[in-house]
């Protein structure tokens, strides 16, 4: 299990050339840890004040899912083609 | 009746597909029975090593312009998705239920667990469903 690193993406348009971008995915988990830890803080609060409606206990959990999420993305791939159009959405 | 179809059965009293899902469901399997009689069912150590279903949808010779697909979704992404799904609040699950609706999809995303998957993956061999003869769509795990 690893973060994917990289994005792949190709979109091909009728009477457009193939764009094909490949996007560091790591630059942006960089970022997103950078989000997480500054506000972790306030989720914690805020679970604390929400402990009692319930919705604490969830807020808390949010967090460690959407990293086993993130984590479960390498392999995900999605690509449709057509005869002059496609669209492919790989992560590596 | 097979455990299947008492599995299927079950799932529509709790209220986790509809009857019209179940029909299908049930008329897959019968399909599905006909033709891999004598296939062996996938044993839980093959399970483990499943990790991606895939769906492919492929046009017919006949009908070249058609759409291609390939998705590949890792099990474990899935079986995330479904842990996070199972936390989100009744409320909140309520919109995500009518949003679902609107689009067709009677499913509650909170009474589908990681066990409903598992069994899924069992049953879910090789299938093909052939859409009016101009398309033919094929889901399995790998």
């Amino acid at each position: 299990m690893m973060l994917p690193m990289i994005l792949n993406l190709h979109v091909k348009r009728r009477n457009h050339r193939r764009l094909t971008l490949i996007i560091p995915m790591f630059l942006i988990w960089l970022v997103m840890f950078c989000f997480m830890v500054a506000l972790l803080p306030l989720v914690l609060i805020a679970a604390l004040f929400t402990w009692r409606a319930g919705t604490g206990k969830s807020l808390l959990m949010a967090g460690p899912l959407l990293i086993i999420l993130l984590f479960n993305l390498s392999g995900f791939r999605i690509e449709v083609r057509q005869k002059e159009k496609g669209f492919a959405f790989v992560m590596k | 009746m097979s455990e299947e179809q008492h599995k299927i059965l079950e799932m529509v009293g709790d209220g986790k597909i509809s009857v019209e899902e179940a029909e299908k469901l049930l008329g897959a399997l019968a399909s599905e029975e006909k033709s891999s009689a004598s296939e062996p069912r996938k044993d839980p150590g093959t399970i483990a090593k499943l990790k991606y279903l895939r769906v492919l949808v492929e046009p017919n010779p006949d009908n070249p312009g058609g759409d291609k697909v390939n998705i590949r979704v890792p099990l474990n992404l899935i079986r995330a998705g479904l842990k996070l799904a199972a936390i989100i609040p009744k409320n909140v699950q309520g919109k995500v239920d009518e949003a679902l609706s609107e689009q067709g999809l009677d499913i509650n995303l909170d009474k589908i667990t990681p066990k409903d998957l598992e069994e899924l993956m069992i049953h879910l061999n090789d299938l093909t469903v052939d859409v009016e003869g101009k398309e033919k769509i094929r889901i399995f795990c790998e």
